[in-house]
């Protein structure tokens, strides 16, 4: 304020020094001018050169008209009143506002300064044009020189710099402004009415202008808008990725200080902030915030939670939308009539972000199928050919061993014949034993692996095994309790303890086996403990994966499917029974097979019941699932 | 004729001993270890005629004690077979490509792999 008295007195002083003004303009007039820079303030127009926007006002021409009418102090007063009147319609700060006031007045007097020295009298005429634009630039040279002192001391900026960028634009200004003051003038001379003409042409010129730049606006809203969807669907994978971009993208559309968007999963809300200083999962807090700003309850209070200085603008995704999204961007105030264009654009942004979102996921989701299903086939592979080596193994043996006698016939000392006929049978039975494997894992897959319960005598099941082992050396059968009968399917557990015995002496060999045999009235317990070289903690339960050999390469101690303690899993899990795999103290693998003693809840197939009650008559029928059981 | 040196690596007492027993017969004299470990020490004392070689070994695969032999310029003229059940299009190339003079797969016929042998000693199969 003080600027701007100081500026009125100067102005007069400039006046009453200055001969060359003449006596002091109607009052009327004044007034009439003042008043007319008021209106037009509000009429901005944007002219684009090169890559620049200029925004000229109407008022910067009538201050060149006025050089010609005015005193200094109408001539300041006239600018601080337009100035005044363009920052109430843009909202400007109240600081910034007066200092604009002031910064004009004192430019609209050294303007009229320039213009008393440069031509005295106010006479319209080559010499008063020329000295009219003199004065136009010297007051848009002062202007821009105070704006851009001011911008470098507060953003701390390089003062030529901004110079360099803003004295060009002040030139364009000053050389529109000035021709058309002088030439307003030069009508209002020549006939007061032809100048009326002017005012609703440059009016209508006016308004044609601000309609145009509001669809530029909206058009280059629109384009962001596309790009900024095409952008986030296509280039984000990964849902947090794509939540990552929309945020960002949201800020930017609004040009908000910060961002927030939420997003529902499986009922759950969770967001991501975007801010200047970078982006950050939401918390707890802010997602709450966030919901309750954008449904209305409490409007302000993401705002007040972020400690931001402004509005915020809320979006929700409509009904129906793939993926249920929040966004709520935090920006300066907008003028009114953009403010529901901000709502538009986010609310449109909103639904596309939706869409991108969902695609991020389903393309995360057919990648994971991807790699799951790429891996299953790899094992697959690897499966077939770990079969095809274990079956031509022991084919090999039965065939050479074939061809062998009927070749060497009569050459063969009894003995050798003998032994090479047993070795023969043994290799067979390997095969057979295999082959009964691979059916169970086949019905395993197809869910057609079933169990016949029936009661078993544990002592009777121990002897059993005992006959299984026989051709496990190292192996012995104890049994440390056997209080009552157990309900299961005595041949399915005959085929787990082979299997495990097997899997132990390949993987130990040499190291006594123990199978512990326990019944204690609830469950049976059935304990393969062998010494060897274990199994590290973290690679227990992946053992029992299929087609999963823990040591790999051409030169792994033992060859063998893969199959052998996913096919004993299943089977436990058939009859209800639970196997694990602990350390034996000392060092060694220990599986505990633990079936209890009344399957009370029998594991349900997927198609086919799993557990089947044998009936009462075939209760004793032979059934041979192991090679072993017959030698 | 000169008696033909054959040497059988492989983990399978069967194979060794079938392997032994067909080639005896043949007038071989057959040297057999049991894995892959030392094999280079054996093959410069007796310097085989031929070598029959498994791939899945205990401790030390064929396919290491092949490029041990192929590298050693005493021993990379001793023609090896691979006698293997890795039977896969893969796996049969990959023999290759390690350096295998043949590729026999298991289950192998015996009177095949006798005339097999024959033809290599004789030189006939270069």
């Amino acid at each position: 304020m003080l600027l701007i008295a100081a500026n009125f007195v100067l102005l007069a002083v400039v006046w009453r020094l200055s001969p060359a003004f003449g006596p002091w303009p109607p009052l009327a007039l004044e007034a009439a001018f003042v008043a007319a820079f008021a209106v037009v303030g509000c009429l901005p127009m944007r002219l684009e050169f090169s890559r620049h926007q200029v925004t000229f006002t109407v008022t910067d021409a009538m201050l060149v008209a006025g050089l010609f009418y005015l005193s200094p102090v109408g001539l300041g007063a006239a600018a601080t009143a337009g100035e005044l009147v363009t920052s109430a319609v843009h909202r400007t700060q109240p600081l910034k506002s007066l200092f604009n006031a002031a910064n004009r007045a004192g430019a609209a007097t050294a303007a009229a300064a320039v213009f008393a020295t440069l031509h005295p009298g106010h006479r319209l005429d080559g010499h008063g044009a020329a000295a009219a634009l003199a004065a136009a630039a010297c007051w848009a040279t002062l202007n821009i020189l105070a704006v851009a002192a001011v911008v470098a001391s507060a953003e701390r900026r390089s003062f030529s710099v901004i110079l360099r960028r803003s004295v060009p634009t002040a030139m364009v200004t000053s050389l529109i402004a000035a021709p058309i003051g002088v030439l307003a003038t030069a009508l209002v001379r020549t006939g007061a009415g032809y100048a009326l003409l002017a005012v609703p042409v440059l009016i209508g010129l006016t308004l044609n202008n601000m309609a145009a730049a509001s669809h530029r606006d909206e058009h280059l809203r629109i384009e962001r808008l596309y790009e900024a969807t095409t952008r986030t669907g296509v280039l984000h994978p990964a849902v947090s990725a794509a939540l990552q971009a929309v945020t960002d993208e949201a800020r930017m559309l609004l040009t908000g200080t910060a961002a927030v968007c939420c997003v529902r999963e499986s009922g759950l809300w969770s967001g991501w902030v975007s801010q200047d200083r970078g982006n950050r999962p939401a918390s707890d807090l802010e997602v709450a915030a966030a919901l309750t700003t954008c449904s209305g309850a409490v409007p302000h209070a993401l705002a007040h939670l972020t400690g931001e200085v402004s509005v915020v603008v809320t979006a929700r995704t409509p009904p129906g939308a793939p993926v249920e999204l929040v966004l709520a961007v935090l920006r300066k105030p907008a003028p009114r009539r953009r403010r529901q264009g901000l709502h538009d654009t986010l609310g449109a942004f909103a639904t596309q972000a939706s869409a991108s979102v969902e695609n991020a996921r389903l393309l995360a989701d057919l990648r994971r199928a991807l790699d799951a299903e790429l891996a299953s086939n790899r094992r697959k592979d690897e499966f077939v050919a770990a079969v095809s080596h274990e079956l031509r193994t022991p084919l090999t043996v039965v065939l050479a061993t074939t061809e062998t006698l009927l070749k060497l016939d009569g050459r063969l000392p009894p003995g050798d014949r003998e032994r090479l006929l047993h070795t023969s049978l043994d290799q067979a039975h390997r095969l057979q034993r295999l082959i009964d494997d691979l059916l169970v894992v086949a019905a395993a897959e197809q869910r057609t692996l079933r169990c016949d319960l029936a009661p078993i005598d544990v002592v009777t099941l121990a002897a059993q095994l005992t006959a299984d082992l026989i051709t496990a050396p190292h192996a012995s059968v104890r049994v440390t309790a056997a209080k009552g009968p157990v309900e299961s399917d005595q041949e399915r557990i005959r085929q787990i303890v082979g299997n495990l015995v097997s899997n132990a002496e390949k993987y130990a060999p040499g190291s006594p086996i123990d199978v512990v045999v326990d019944e204690d009235g609830t469950a049976l317990t059935i304990a393969v403990v062998d010494h060897g070289p274990g199994i590290p903690p973290g690679d227990r339960e992946r053992a029992f994966d299929r087609f999963v050999q823990l040591d790999q390469g051409a030169s792994r101690r033992q060859g063998g499917t893969g199959l052998g303690l996913f096919l004993c899993r299943e089977l436990a899990t058939r009859l209800g029974a639970s196997l694990q795999l602990d350390e034996t103290p000392g060092g060694g693998c220990t599986f505990v097979l633990r079936v209890p003693s009344r399957p009370n809840a029998p594991v349900a197939g997927d198609q086919a019941p799993a557990l089947r009650r044998r009936p009462a008559a075939l209760a004793s029928r032979p059934r041979v699932l192991t090679g072993k059981a017959s030698t | 004729m000169n008696t033909r040196t054959c040497l059988l690596v492989d983990d399978d007492p069967n194979i060794r001993e079938l392997v032994s027993l067909n080639l005896g017969d043949e007038g071989y004299r057959v040297y057999v270890a049991e894995d892959g470990i030392g094999v280079e020490a054996l093959v410069a004392e007796v310097r085989p005629d031929v070598i029959l070689l498994d791939v899945m070994m205990p401790g030390r695969d064929g396919y290491d004690v092949l490029a041990a032999l192929k590298g050693d310029p005493g021993t990379c003229d001793i023609p090896v077979v691979l006698l293997t059940a890795k039977a896969t299009d893969e796996e049969v190339w990959q023999g290759w490509q390690a350096g295998a003079d043949y590729y026999l797969t298991k289950p192998f016929n015996v009177d095949e792999l006798t005339h097999y042998l024959n033809l290599i000693c004789s030189g006939a199969v270069v």
